[in-house]
């Protein structure tokens, strides 16, 4: 194996490594984010499916 | 056939279990924001797995492991390249953190804001184009993934294809963006642990020295060093790492999850925090394009190695986990590009032509009608269109088409005070022709003039769609200020 190889083998399992930890982190933190995110639409009130859909328009 | 019963049981398991929720976020859709960027309200976590989860498809996979095979490691720098280009947009908030603060839902309603109504319809009919025809090979690649991985063999291609669309698109018209979050969420768990799983399979049956051996022998110094590889060299690495900033900050699809955030500072973070998994996404599947090239020799397709590969050393029972992470992958891509595309046709295209808005119900309603279209073509374009060179290459020359033109258009917008209206114009014609010319012409690339020929080298036309929309926002501002004065935004109001 020459040098240029074991360089990019590291830089491999370093880039690798950090995916898989972010993956790790993100994935257990991102869980309560997404209850968060849909306990807080649960709380909302919702009169009907599209408030005020006669006055009000899209932007643009 | 390599699926065995306790894979189909996964598979399965996991596919039910996708539309399921996918549909039951559904209730979640109050109003048009909730169902275009989940109602402003992602924070970083949730931010960072929806925003890989998109740019994770399996059609990645597939372009990435297709150059390790054809080009050895001298392409992991395209990882490094990734790395660097979204880190920039991370850490300076470069052009995302002002749109999030306009509030904007798709890239073209800055142009109207900015500019004019009708630049905000030339810019969304070619991000449209671009996005689309981008899109189009997908369902072709992951058709290829899943019948060589499970065994079927091309025969089942266009019915793998049809298959993974109804399912996506199922959801995606009825939920939108909260449907997409949560869905994403999910897919960005199973495509982690599927993508650890093919990593250690491959690692337990192919050394490292005879992937090392079949680069240097086949490829030489040119498997190592990008800089002496044909298919690379400085203009490429320029290219990309331009079009890693102008992608990461404007490529609608990932954007909009920028757009979703819960605030302009999490939208920053949220892209700073994902730079840091571009180098692994890309060079993950380029080691596995490695390995099948010491595992198979170099007469295999390139496109079919990899998951040829995976679908001999993965072991019964880990092989429907494999495959369910790789269709989590793609449906999580496929229902944010589907999303993103027809957002764009409905609000900037559509809805410019008309001479009233649409109301919310309306904007949804043909929003779902599109959706369920743009899949329809994809199905058409997907089985019959033949790519150019390397799929990477053709996915980058598309996005080019769009990104050049609206790096112009967007930068110079935001942080230039004399972009006007013929600078825009200027610059998204100029930034699309490059990347038009090399799609028609290299069809013709052996019978074509030397001036023409130039061209079909998808390296030399990717920077120039770069170099014309810079050129073409500077100089046609510059000319026109006077017959042509730019308006401000100040504080989300137009300035005259």
């Amino acid at each position: 194996m020459n040098n240029g190889v074991i360089a990019w083998l590291i830089i491999f399992a370093l880039s690798a490594a950090g995916f898989f930890i972010i993956a790790l982190i993100v994935s257990v933190r991102g869980f309560a984010d997404l209850r968060t995110l849909l306990q807080h639409s649960e709380q909302r009130d919702k009169p009907s499916k599209f408030p005020g859909e006669e006055e009000e328009k899209v932007s643009g | 056939m390599t699926f065995s019963t306790i894979d189909w049981i996964i598979l399965v398991v996991y596919l039910v279990g996708t539309v399921g929720v996918g549909l039951w976020a559904k209730r979640y859709v109050e109003d048009l924001s909730g169902y275009m960027v989940a109602g402003r309200r992602v924070k970083l976590s949730l931010g960072i797995a929806t925003f890989v989860a998109t740019e994770i498809g399996t059609i990645t996979l597939m372009y990435f492991s297709e150059l390790g095979y054809v080009s050895g490691f001298s392409c992991f720098i395209i990882g490094i390249l990734g790395l660097l280009g979204y880190m920039v947009v991370g850490k300076t908030g470069f052009i995302i953190e002002p749109l999030r603060r306009l509030k904007v839902m798709t890239i073209p309603e800055f142009y109207q804001l900015r500019y004019s109504r009708n630049v905000r319809l030339l810019g969304g009919i070619i991000l449209f184009l671009g996005g689309v025809l981008n899109m189009g090979i997908f369902l072709k690649f992951d058709g290829i993934f899943l019948s060589e991985v499970m065994g079927f063999g091309s025969d089942a291609l266009a019915i793998i294809m049809t298959l993974m669309l109804v399912i996506v698109i199922l959801y995606t018209i009825l939920g939108g963006m909260f449907s997409v979050v949560v869905t994403d969420y999910m897919q960005f768990v199973v495509l982690s642990v599927g993508m650890l799983v093919a990593v250690i399979a491959v690692l337990l049956h192919v050394d490292l020295s005879a992937m090392s051996n079949a680069v240097i022998g086949q490829y030489g110094e040119a498997g190592i060093n990008p800089l002496v590889n044909p298919r690379f060299g400085w203009m490429f690495i320029v290219w990309i790492l331009i079009s890693n900033i102008a992608a990461g900050a404007l490529w609608q699809p990932g954007t909009s999850k920028a757009l979703a955030s819960d605030s302009p500072q999490v939208a920053k973070k949220v892209f700073f925090y994902t730079s840091l998994t571009f180098a692994g996404r890309a060079m993950i599947p380029m080691f596995l394009g490695v390995a099948a090239l010491a595992y198979f020799g170099p007469n295999e397709s390139p496109t079919a190695a990899m998951p040829k590969l995976l679908g001999i050393v993965t072991p019964r029972g880990f092989l429907g986990l494999l495959v369910a992470g790789m269709l989590a992958a793609s449906m999580s891509t496929y229902s944010a590009y589907l999303l993103a595309w027809s957002s764009v046709i409905t609000r900037d295209i559509i809805a410019c032509l008309r001479p009233d808005d649409f109301d919310e119900r309306t904007t949804i309603r043909v929003t779902r009608i599109f959706a369920g279209l743009i899949g329809v073509f994809l199905l058409v374009f997907g089985l019959w269109y033949k790519i150019p060179d390397t799929a990477f290459q053709y996915l980058f020359i598309t996005g080019a088409m769009y990104t050049a033109g609206a790096l112009g258009c967007v930068a110079a917008g935001l942080y230039w005070s004399k972009a006007n209206n013929v600078g825009a114009y200027s610059a998204l014609i100029l930034g699309a022709l490059a990347p038009i010319l090399f799609l028609v012409l290299e069809k013709w690339r052996e019978t074509l003039p030397a001036w023409l020929a130039v061209f079909t080298n998808v390296n030399v036309s990717g920077l120039l769609s770069f170099v014309l929309a810079a050129a073409g926002m500077y100089f046609g501002s510059i000319l026109t200020q006077r017959s042509c004065p730019p308006r401000q935004i100040v504080g989300g109001e137009i300035n005259e």
